[in-house]
């Protein structure tokens, strides 16, 4: 029956025999496995396998034909292809080791290449746009209103700027908004730009259909035209050519469509749906109204050092040549500034500190598994130094002897390599996929070339490090001990066991540290998480309209609108309170208005400077569950009368009039009166949970009686459940917009849930990838150990055998395998947490409220990885105890 | 004959020869005389035989079939071959005073 196997193997392997030996071939190994299956019979299927190689060496000394006739250099039998399948076959013939090594370092290699790639795209890469590198964002800090406060340049500072700088060949300008359309479907809100020409022309722009903005659409008498984003193009008009030249019905304008934007190109940090032209008027009076957003393109030969001085020189000069918006007072309070900065700098923004902070983290993971697969090595090449000192006497010089470990070492590392860029690929895929909003670039995220380079050639190094240790192991002092002590099966001396020791200690303090790394940062991520937001998120639905001046012409129509689109939400049974404002918390940006108090009762200067201002409606309050804590909010005789009341928040309070009661007070904004302080709310959090309490002033909707500020067209409204399940609400409130004025579109519907979750990204972000790595910390910890663990014990086994032998129980030998592991898992997480202390302050950018020396985490860390130490070196220490004595001491 | 410039046979290739040389002739016998695996030995014999140290011939085959069995191959040195396992012998005699005895004893000198 074997036989019959063993002949139908060779037939299969004959196939691999140059035709013409074919015959020769299978006649020969059908008649050597005649004669053993005649003799003791054994193995014939082992022997048959070796078949392959066999027809295989054929093939290749048939084709490759024969070296010069009479040559006796041997030494070409040593060739690189002969080397490399001999280190195959040698990693082959020990599949446990072989197994190990390879996964710990894919893994290893494959988280290092993912999160490179992320470094690479999103902070090396340059931008998607022509010459990126010379693409510079201008605004002005204006640090006297708040630390990170920056302000966008004024209509008439950008004309002087792009008059004044030589260093900038191209100055653009736009702003953000949102506009109806309601033509060619259902109404709906799209996000919009309005911009100067030189704007798409610094971002190179180009079109699918039609044509962009020429300099002729940027003077203040042209007509208004729109450019359509690919993106919309396709979604709302089906790619359709014809839409060119097809009048849209914009904010109750009728606008032409000139053309469609190439697929892929946005504005820096946005998706916007349509562009519009900015027609700005050169001549127009200047304002102290910073909004507008700069873009330029550095000239051939400036650099941004020359850039930030012409424009801080320029700057300095706005106050003479604009006395009536750039006051003196006003540009030393602000303590007003100039700043031209990389675009790519602007969009990556502090998202760096985050990916580098990981990047160390998962470098840790990389340098884990490679201690480790070191270790493995190394216990391997002890076990293996009878072959080495024998290959060496043989004649093998040190040369073929290193050049045959070196290439053993490369091929587990490369190989391991090659498996963790496919994973590498997998997971970012998954990244992407999960990838919150908020973190720039992640979609364009690749294992680019470079990566592939940068972890080959880490492999590479690795590798050849591996393959050194036999080398090493190798020199002729060792050579003898190692002989001798492999007659009597020993394992290494001292010096290899230290080494290894050593390794061990350094995974386990390189896990602490990754682990501690990890707890401080969920630590974190829970406080956030239970940060008093000053208002009660949850069963919170909002939206935003917008109304335009076509359809509500007037101050009067538009708060019309609002009062009645209120009454209408209140009056449904499913919600028990509606409220507006213009700018939500959290979401809302920094925006401010000039605010003048009334001099008898303020402390300081009349002017208060630039608070955050918000206009709302009554009822906003209740409905966001933001707490009254003194006087009243708002109600609708505020609006109805006029009454100029005016509601301070708690950090506002005790910023203009600390010290006392500020119901009562006074201020002003643009026009004479004053309105007085009724109430005074908690405090709700700014941009961000993480951001400080932000002093706020509340206005009502409508002005005191003889003074005018614009009204607030674009409002977003916040509706507090009844039920306190926001499912359901949403069409109750389109019924509700419909019924108000059908043509007008509901956008951003969000809950407040989801906007403060948002917030929250980039930690939750970087969290998770740091879990991520520690996972895989502990996972290579573990098999690490294991593996080590087991591997001695198999040295040892004689050593095992005498000890039990010479009568002593199983438990005792169990012991001191265990005993050995956890003094060196101590010693590790000695060095662990010294490496932790010295470290972690490094991410001190990224905890909230948490010390980087947390003891409660550092102790928790400890514990858990004591305890998967001793989990790893369990099984290998039961089965030193259970090693036959008669077997160990037999064998040799 | 000169003498050949490099008689580093590799190990194994040496033991076959070595075992060709004391009268194990067939592919399956120089297994178990080096203790080698076919996907060793054959190979090797490849290799040899493609540089000209091994040659291989069938056994006659007359004398076979009449006994009632099947042919087999068999491999020889050739003068080369001989030559060169000469040279590589020596090397290692050489190399190998370093032991001493070890190898015979299995434990070191001191």
């Amino acid at each position: 029956m074997k036989l019959a196997l063993a002949r139908w193997i060779v037939r299969l392997a004959s196939v691999l025999v140059p035709p013409e030996r074919r015959a020769d071939w299978v006649e020969e190994w059908q008649a050597e496995l005649w004669y053993e299956s005649r003799g003791r019979g054994q193995g014939v299927v082992t022997k048959a396998m070796g078949a392959f190689r066999a027809a295989w060496a054929v093939r290749r000394y048939a084709r490759g034909g024969h070296p010069p006739a009479g040559s006796t250099r041997i030494q070409g039998m040593t060739t690189m292809g002969r080397d490399f399948g001999q280190a195959l076959r040698a990693l082959t013939r020990s599949p446990g080791f072989t197994l190990v090594a390879v996964v710990t370092l894919s893994l290893g290699l494959g988280a290092t290449a993912a999160i490179l790639a992320v470094v690479d795209s999103v902070l090396l890469r340059p931008l998607p746009y022509p010459e990126a590198d010379r693409l510079v964002r201008l605004d002005h800090p204006a640090p006297g209103y708040g630390e990170d406060t920056a302000w966008g340049l004024s209509v008439a500072g950008y004309f002087h700027f792009r008059e004044g700088m030589t260093s900038l060949d191209e100055l653009g300008a736009w702003y953000q908004g949102q506009v109806n359309l309601t033509s060619e479907g259902d109404p709906e809100r799209l996000s919009s730009v309005a911009a100067t020409t030189p704007v798409l022309e610094a971002l190179g722009a180009t079109t699918a259909v039609g044509r962009t903005f020429v300099d002729a659409d940027d003077d203040p008498g042209a007509p208004n035209v729109a450019l359509l984003s690919h993106d919309l193009w396709v979604r709302r008009f089906g790619a359709d050519p014809g839409v060119v030249g097809r009048n849209l019905q914009i904010d109750g304008e009728a606008v032409p469509v000139i053309g469609v934007l190439a697929p892929g190109f946005e504005l820096p940090q946005s998706d916007v749906d349509v562009w519009f032209p900015w027609r700005l008027d050169h001549e127009a009076e200047a304002q102290n109204s910073h909004y507008v957003q700069a873009i330029g393109r550095l000239a051939p030969g400036a650099d941004l050092a020359r850039a930030n001085e012409e424009m801080a020189r320029l700057t300095a000069r706005l106050p003479e040549r604009f006395p009536a918006a750039y006051g003196d007072a006003f540009m030393s309070e602000s303590r007003f500034a100039s700043r031209v900065r990389d675009l790519r700098e602007v969009v990556v923004g502090d998202v760096g500190a985050a990916l580098w902070i990981v990047l160390a983290g998962v470098g840790l993971v990389l340098v884990m598994a490679c201690a480790n697969v070191a270790n493995l090595v190394l216990v391997r090449a002890e076990a293996r130094s009878r072959e080495v000192a024998v290959r060496a006497a043989m004649g093998a010089s040190r040369r073929a002897l290193g050049r045959y470990f070196l290439l053993e070492g490369i091929l587990l590392t490369v190989g391991s390599a090659a498996i963790g860029l496919g994973l590498a690929a997998l997971a970012i895929d998954a990244l992407v996929a999960m990838s919150p909003p908020g973190i720039p670039r992640l979609d364009e995220v690749r294992v680019s070339l470079l990566t592939a380079f940068v972890v080959g050639l880490a492999a590479v190094l690795v590798g050849a490090g591996f393959g050194a240790f036999p080398i090493l192991q190798s020199r002729s002092r060792a050579l003898a001990r190692l002989l001798g002590e492999g007659g009597r099966g020993r394992t290494a001396g001292r010096g290899a066991v230290r080494v290894r020791n050593g390794l061990l200690v350094a995974q386990v303090a390189l896990a602490v540290m990754l682990l501690a790394g990890s707890g401080l940062m969920a630590r974190s991520f829970q406080r956030l998480a239970a940060v008093d937001a000053g208002f009660e998120p949850a069963g919170v639905l909002t939206f935003q309209i917008g109304l335009s001046s076509e359809g509500y012409p007037d101050a009067a129509a538009v708060y019309e609108a609002h009062r009645t689109l209120l009454a209408r939400l209140e009056a449904s049974g499913m919600i028990a309170a509606a409220g507006a404002t213009d700018a939500l918390p959290i979401s809302g940006g920094h925006r401010c208005i000039t605010v003048t108090l009334e001099p008898e009762y303020a402390s300081s200067a009349d002017e208060a400077g630039c608070p955050q201002v918000r206009f709302v409606s009554p009822g906003y309050f209740d409905a966001l569950g933001v707490e009254v804590i003194e006087g009243r909010g708002f109600v609708e005789d505020d609006n109805i009368s006029q009454t100029g009341a005016i509601v301070a928040s708690r950090a506002m309070a005790d910023l203009l009039w600390p010290g006392t009661s500020p119901v009562g007070r006074g201020a002003r904004l643009w026009g004479p009166g004053f309105y007085r302080v009724v109430g005074v709310v908690e405090d709700v959090r700014g941009s961000g949970l993480d951001a400080g309490e932000e002093p706020i002033l509340y206005f009502p909707l409508q002005p005191l009686a003889g003074e005018g500020y614009p009204p607030v067209r674009g409002m977003t409204y916040a509706v507090r459940s009844a039920s306190g399940s926001t499912v359901g609400l949403v069409p109750e409130v389109r019924a509700a917009v419909a019924e108000v004025d059908p043509r007008l579109p509901v956008a951003a519907l969000r809950t407040m849930d989801e906007i403060v979750s948002r917030s929250m990204v980039r930690t939750t972000f970087t969290l998770l990838l740091m879990a991520i790595a520690s996972v895989m910390a502990l996972l290579i910890g573990v098999v690490g150990m294991y593996g080590v663990v087991s591997y001695v014990v198999a040295q040892r086994r004689r050593e095992m055998g005498v000890r039990l032998a010479l009568g002593a129980a199983g438990a005792q030998v169990t012991g001191m395998v265990l005993r050995n592991a956890v003094a060196l898992a101590l010693a590790g997480l000695a060095l662990g947490l010294i490496g932790t202390v010295a470290t972690t302050r490094l991410l001190r950018s990224l905890l909230f409220a948490v010390s980087p020396t947390d003891p409660a985490t550092l102790a928790a860390v400890s514990a858990l990885l004591l305890a998967v130490v001793i989990l790893a070196a369990w099984v290998p220490a039961r089965r030193a105890a259970r090693v036959d004595p008669v077997v160990a001491l037999r064998a040799d | 004959m000169s003498e050949p410039e490099s008689a580093t046979l590799s190990f194994n290739a040496a033991l076959v020869l070595q075992g060709m040389t004391r009268g194990h002739r067939y592919g399956f016998e120089l297994m178990k005389v080096t203790g080698l695996p076919s996907g060793t030995v054959y190979p090797i014999l490849a290799r040899l035989e493609a540089t000209g140290l091994v040659r291989s011939r069938w056994e006659n085959e007359e004398r076979a079939h009449g006994e009632g069995r099947p042919r087999r191959r068999y491999y020889e040195t050739t003068g080369a071959g001989e030559v060169t396992l000469r040279a590589a012998l020596e090397k290692l005699a050489r190399q190998s005073r370093l032991f001493g005895d070890a190898l015979q004893t299995g434990s070191p000198v001191e």
